[in-house]
C-alpha cells in the first residue's frame, strides 16, 4: 500500500510516519513537505498513483531559498491558508486521481472551513479529520477508506 | 335808422339760434328746451317730437305698433297728458306717407279732435314727418291754442327747422354722452385714486362714488332710477348686490342672481344681454314680441313698480304712465360681474316717460366704465387678499417649523399633532378650505386611509356615522383611479376637481363638497399621501389656493420624513445604547472568559515546560533528551502563543502594556538565551539543517551592569526574533545571537540571520502589524505577521526600541533589541 503525506510540520510527520509504519507495516510512505514539491511531484502521482493521501490543508509554497520556486498567481492571492484544498483539486481534476481517496486532516474545525468543506463533502473520496493526539479515528479512516476501495 | 333785415337774413337768424341753443344743452331735457326755441321761432304753444315705437311694423297693409313721445315742451303743465298716438291718426298718417300736414281747425277734423287735444285747448297744429339718423321714423307737431292757425310761410318754417331737429336731436344726444362720461371717468379715477391709498379692502367709498355716478346718469338720462348692482367675487360669489341707487326709498331687492326667476333684472344677468321694455304698461299686451326677444323674460315686480311710478308722476297721468324699463350687463369680456338699471324716466312734468333705444346705448359706454373700474378694483383686491394670504401662510408656516422642532425633539415626536396643526393653518390660510383632511399611504393594503381630519363636518351624525366616515379607505392601482386621491398618486400633481358633481374621479365622502383640492404630501418623487382641502359654500377656491397646497403637502412630506426619520433614529440609538451595554457585558464576559482560559492553558504549558526541565537535568539517553528537548521546545512555542493571544489583544485594543520588571542577572540573561537557541533548534525541520547560536563573548560586557527587564516580554520578544529567524532562513546557515553596548552606553540583544532579505524600503514597513514581504508568505505554513509588531511594543514599552538592518550583499540580517544604558529609565518610563 503506497500512502502519500503531504505535511510541511516535521514534527507533526515524523510522529504519523512512525506511527503509520507501526499500524500498517508493509505501507510505503511518502512524504511532501510543500504546495511547490507536491505540484513537482503531480506528473509521477498521476502515473503511479498512491492509495491514499493524508493531506495537511495550511501548507507552505516552499522552504525559504535564495532562489525559490515561482508561486502561481493563486498562490501569491490566496497564500498558504487553504493551500491543501488547491492540492486536492489538482488531484480531482486528473482522471487517474480523480478518485482517490483523500484525508483532509488538519488543526482546523469544520466551522473554520464552512462552505469549502460543502463543497468537498460532495466528493465521496473526499473526507475532513481533525488533528488530534489520539491517531486511531485517523487509522480507523485509512482502514475505511482502503476497504472502500478494495471492495 | 333801423334797416329792416331780409327774410333769409331773419330765417337764418332763428334757425342760429336753434342750432346755437340746441348744442348748449347737456341733459335729455335740452332736447325739450330746442322743442320750446323751435316753438318760439313760429310763436306756437306747444311742440312735441314723435317716434315710432321699437315693436311697429309701417310696411304692412294696416301698420303696428304706435308713436311715443320722445320729447315735447308745453309752457305750462297739461291738463292731459298724452303719451302715444296710434298710426291711423294725423300724425300717424303724415309718418306713414312722409307728408307733412297743416290742420288749421281741430274742431272741424274729427280725426285730431282727441281729449288731449280738447282739454288742452289746442285749435291747430302743423305735423312734419322726420327719420332720425339711425334711419327710424317720427314727427315733430307743433300746437297753438288760439284762433290763429299756422300761415303757409309758417309751415314752411316749421317744415325747415322740422329737417335739422334729427341732426340736433344727436348733437343733444352725442353731448350729453361725451359729457356723462366724462363726469363719470372723472368720479371713478377719484375712487379708483381713493381705494388705492386705503390700507383695507372695504369698497364703502367705491359705494359713495358709484352712486355719485347713478345720480348722473338720472339726470343724463331724466330717469328717477339708475342702480348699479355689482358681483362682489370674494364675499357672495354669484350674487349681484345693490352697490348704488337712486331709486327713492328702500329698494323691493337688493341682491339678484343671474337666472330669469330673478325678474327682468336677473334676464339681462343671465344673459350677458341688454334688456329693454320699451313700455312697461305694454308688457303684457306686448309679451309675445317682448319674449320673442327676450326668450324666457319674466318681470316679477309689477306692482312695485307701477306704486312707485303713481307716487312720482303726476296726476294728470290717468293710466298706467307708459314707462321704459333698462337694464345693462356690466361685462368684463363674455364674464357677468353686474348689471346698470334704469328706470322710470321723467323728462318732464308732464312727460315723456320712454328712453329711446339710442339714448339706452348711452347706458352701454358707462356700464363699460364701471365695468372697468369694478374689475380694477376687484384685481386689486385680490391681489391684495393673495399677498395676506402669502403673508398670513408664510408666517404660519413659520410658526409650525417651530411646532414641528418642538415636537420633533420630544422622546416620542408625535406626527399626529403636527399634521393636526398644518390642518389648522391650512384652514386660516386658504379661503374657503371648510372640510380638510390628510390621507396617508397603507403600503401593504396599498391604499390611501384618513391619517388626521379637521373641520365640524367630520364629527357630523351618529357616532358609528363618524367613525364609518373616518375608517374609509381609497384604492390604489395601476388602472383607472377611482378617487381623485388615487389620481394624484398615478399623476404626482396637484389635482383641482372643480365642480364635485361633474369630475370623473371624485369619490364622495361629504355630500355637500361642491369643490376639492388634492395635494400630494411628498418629498423628491416620493409621496406619502394627499392633503385633501374641500369646500362646500358658493364661490371657488382663490387663484393661488391650488399653489397653497402643493406648498403645504410639499412642507407635510417634509415633516413627515423627519418625524420618520428621527422615529427611527431614536430607536435605533435605544437599541444600539442596548447593544452598547450588552456589548460591554459580553466584553467583560469575554475578557473573564479569556483570562481563565489562558490561565487554564498557561497552566499545563508551564507545568510541562517544568517538567521536561526538571528530566532533563536528569542522566538520560541521547534520544530520549532530543525527545525531552523537543517536548520542552515545543511546550515553550505553545507558552509564548499562549502570551502572544494576550499582547495582540491588548495592544490590539490600544491598551499599554504592563510591565513586570526585575532584575535580570548576566547568567539568567545567558540561561534565557541558551534554552530559547536550544528549543528553536529543535522546532526546525533537521533537514534543513540550522543552527542556532549564542556568542557568549560578546556579553560579557554585560556582566557588570544591572539590566532590569520584564522577564517573560523579554523571552517573548527573543523567541519572536529566533522564531522568525528559523522560518526564513536559508538552510545550512547558522542563526547567531549576540549583544553588547553600543556607543552610547546602551546595550543590546541581537539576532543575526541568512535568510529571505528585508528591503531597505522595508525597514519602516516591517514592525507593522500583519506585514509579511512576499517571499516570507510563501515560505511560512503558520503565522500572520504580528511577529515584529509585539517586539516593537515590548521595546517601547521598556523605553526601548526594535532595530531592524537592511539585509546585506550576503543576505545576512540582523535585529537588535536595544535597551536603554541608564536602567533607571525603565522605571520612570513605566511610572509615565
Amino acid at each position: 500500500m503506497n500512502i502519500l503525506l503531504v505535511e510541511d510540520d516535521h514534527n507533526q510527520a515524523r510522529i504519523l510516519m512512525d506511527n503509520l509504519a507501526k499500524e500498517f507495516p508493509s505501507a510505503h510512505v511518502e512524504w511532501l513537505k510543500t504546495e511547490s514539491s507536491f505540484r513537482d511531484s503531480l506528473e509521477q502521482l498521476i502515473a503511479n498513483p498512491p492509495d491514499l493521501t493524508i493531506m495537511d490543508i495550511m501548507l507552505r509554497w516552499a522552504d525559504p531559498a535564495p532562489e525559490m520556486p515561482e508561486a502561481p498567481e493563486e498562490v501569491k492571492k490566496e497564500g498558504f491558508y487553504r493551500a491543501g484544498i488547491r492540492c486536492q483539486d489538482l488531484l480531482s481534476s486528473h482522471r487517474e486521481t480523480a478518485d482517490l481517496p483523500v484525508l483532509l486532516y488538519t488543526l482546523l474545525e469544520s466551522s473554520d472551513l464552512g462552505p469549502e468543506l460543502d463543497d468537498l463533502k460532495k466528493r465521496k473520496n473526499v473526507t475532513h479529520l481533525r488533528k488530534q493526539s489520539d491517531l486511531t479515528p485517523l487509522f480507523a479512516q485509512i482502514h475505511h477508506a482502503i476497504g472502500d476501495r478494495k471492495r | 335808422m333801423a334797416v329792416a333785415a331780409p327774410r333769409e337774413a331773419i330765417r337764418d337768424i332763428t334757425l342760429t339760434r336753434l342750432v346755437d341753443g340746441a348744442l348748449r344743452q347737456q341733459t335729455l331735457s335740452g332736447v325739450g328746451k330746442m322743442l320750446q326755441e323751435l316753438a318760439g321761432i313760429v310763436r306756437a304753444s306747444g311742440c312735441i317730437l314723435w317716434e315710432a315705437s321699437p315693436f311697429s311694423d309701417l310696411k304692412s297693409v294696416e301698420p303696428t305698433g304706435h308713436l311715443f313721445v320722445l320729447a315735447q315742451w308745453f309752457p305750462e303743465e297739461l291738463t292731459r297728458v298724452i303719451h302715444d298716438l296710434p298710426f291711423s291718426s294725423t300724425t300717424g298718417e303724415a309718418v306713414l306717407k312722409q307728408r307733412p300736414e297743416n290742420v288749421p281747425d281741430v274742431e272741424k277734423d274729427h280725426r285730431v279732435y282727441t281729449q288731449f287735444i280738447k282739454e288742452n285747448e289746442i285749435r291747430s297744429f302743423c305735423t312734419m314727418p322726420i327719420t332720425f339718423l339711425d334711419g327710424k321714423l317720427g314727427a315733430l307737431n307743433v300746437y297753438r291754442k288760439g284762433l290763429d292757425p299756422f300761415t303757409p310761410a309758417e309751415f314752411a318754417k316749421i317744415q325747415e327747422a322740422a329737417s335739422l331737429v334729427p341732426s340736433l336731436y344727436q348733437a343733444i344726444l352725442n353731448r350729453v354722452s361725451l359729457d356723462l362720461l366724462v363726469k363719470v371717468n372723472d368720479l371713478l379715477r377719484d375712487a379708483q385714486r381713493e381705494v388705492q391709498e386705503q390700507e383695507d379692502d372695504s369698497i364703502e367709498y367705491a359705494r359713495g362714488k358709484l352712486r355719485d355716478v347713478c345720480i348722473n346718469v338720472a339726470n343724463a338720462l331724466q330717469c328717477l332710477e339708475a342702480t348699479i348692482l355689482l358681483e362682489d367675487a370674494f364675499c357672495a360669489p354669484g350674487v349681484y348686490q345693490v352697490m348704488a341707487s337712486t331709486w327713492p326709498g328702500p329698494l323691493k331687492k337688493t341682491s339678484y342672481r343671474a337666472s330669469t326667476a330673478h325678474g327682468l333684472t336677473g334676464w339681462a344677468l343671465a344673459n350677458g344681454q341688454p334688456l329693454k321694455i320699451f313700455d312697461l304698461a305694454r308688457f303684457d299686451s306686448d309679451l309675445a314680441s317682448i319674449r320673442y326677444q327676450y326668450p324666457g323674460v319674466r318681470w316679477k315686480d309689477q306692482d312695485h313698480v307701477q306704486e312707485k311710478a303713481r307716487e312720482y308722476l303726476p296726476k294728470s297721468a290717468q293710466r298706467l304712465p307708459a314707462l321704459s324699463f333698462v337694464v345693462m350687463p356690466v361685462l368684463i369680456g363674455k364674464r357677468v360681474i353686474g348689471a346698470m338699471r334704469c328706470s322710470i324716466p321723467l323728462k318732464g312734468p308732464s312727460g315723456p316717460f320712454y328712453l329711446a333705444d339710442r339714448e339706452v346705448e348711452l347706458l352701454r359706454l358707462v356700464a363699460n366704465q364701471v365695468g372697468q373700474f369694478w374689475n380694477d378694483l376687484h384685481t386689486r383686491r385680490r391681489i391684495r387678499q393673495e399677498n395676506r394670504s402669502w403673508k398670513s401662510l408664510v408666517e404660519s408656516v413659520g410658526k409650525l417649523n417651530n411646532f414641528v422642532y418642538r415636537e420633533l425633539n420630544k422622546e416620542i415626536p408625535e406626527e399626529r399633532q403636527i399634521f393636526s396643526e398644518a390642518l389648522r393653518i391650512t384652514r386660516s390660510a386658504i379661503h374657503g378650505a371648510d372640510i380638510m383632511d390628510i390621507r396617508l399611504l397603507d403600503v401593504n393594503r396599498k391604499c390611501l386611509y384618513f391619517f388626521e381630519t379637521a373641520g365640524e363636518a367630520w364629527n357630523r351624525g351618529a357616532p358609528e356615522e363618524v367613525l364609518s366616515r373616518k375608517s374609509r379607505t381609497f384604492p390604489l392601482g395601476a388602472g383607472k383611479p377611482t378617487s381623485a386621491g388615487a389620481y394624484v398618486f398615478q399623476t404626482q400633481g396637484v389635482y383641482v376637481v372643480e365642480d364635485t358633481k361633474k369630475d370623473p374621479y371624485y369619490s364622495e365622502t361629504f355630500p355637500d363638497t361642491r369643490r376639492m383640492i388634492v395635494a400630494p404630501i411628498r418629498v423628491e418623487g416620493t409621496i406619502f399621501g394627499v392633503l385633501d382641502i374641500r369646500g362646500t359654500g358658493g364661490g371657488r377656491f382663490p387663484r393661488h389656493a391650488h399653489i397653497m397646497a402643493e406648498l403645504l403637502g410639499n412642507q407635510l412630506g417634509l415633516y413627515h420624513y423627519l418625524a420618520t426619520t428621527i422615529g427611527k433614529l431614536k430607536s435605533a440609538e435605544t437599541a444600539l445604547k442596548a447593544k452598547v451595554e450588552e456589548l460591554g457585558r459580553m466584553q467583560r464576559q469575554e475578557k473573564q472568559t479569556f483570562e481563565d482560559l489562558t490561565h487554564q492553558l498557561k497552566s499545563p504549558i508551564l507545568l510541562a515546560h517544568a517538567r521536561a526541565q526538571d528530566l532533563l537535568q536528569n542522566e538520560l539517553g541521547s534520544a530520549q533528551r532530543s525527545a525531552l528537548l523537543a517536548i520542552r521546545g515545543l511546550c515553550g512555542k505553545a507558552k509564548r502563543a499562549t502570551l502572544s493571544v494576550g499582547l495582540f489583544a491588548d495592544l490590539a485594543r490600544q491598551r499599554p502594556l504592563h510591565l513586570k520588571v526585575s532584575q535580570l542577572y548576566y547568567s539568567e540573561l545567558l540561561k534565557l538565551l541558551n534554552e530559547a537557541t536550544v528549543d528553536h533548534e529543535f522546532l526546525i525541520d533537521p533537514d534543513r539543517r540550522i543552527r542556532f547560536q549564542v556568542d557568549r563573548d560578546s556579553f560579557v560586557v554585560l556582566r557588570g551592569m544591572r539590566v532590569y527587564v520584564d522577564r517573560d516580554l523579554l523571552e517573548q520578544a527573543v523567541s519572536n526574533l529566533l522564531d522568525n529567524a528559523g522560518k526564513y532562513s536559508y538552510s545550512n546557515t547558522v542563526v547567531r545571537i549576540y549583544g553588547g553596548a553600543t556607543g552610547k552606553g546602551r546595550f543590546h540583544i541581537s539576532v543575526s540571520s541568512v535568510g529571505l532579505p528585508i528591503k531597505a524600503t522595508e525597514i519602516s514597513e516591517c514592525i507593522k502589524r500583519g506585514w509579511r514581504s512576499e517571499k516570507a508568505q510563501l515560505s511560512t505554513g503558520e503565522g500572520s505577521g504580528i511577529g515584529l509588531w509585539i517586539v516593537h511594543h515590548i521595546m517601547q514599552a521598556h523605553g526601548g526600541s526594535l532595530v531592524v538592518a537592511p539585509t546585506d550583499s550576503k543576505s545576512q540580517n540582523d535585529v537588535k533589541l536595544v535597551f536603554p544604558a541608564n536602567q533607571e529609565l525603565i522605571f520612570e518610563h513605566i511610572a509615565r
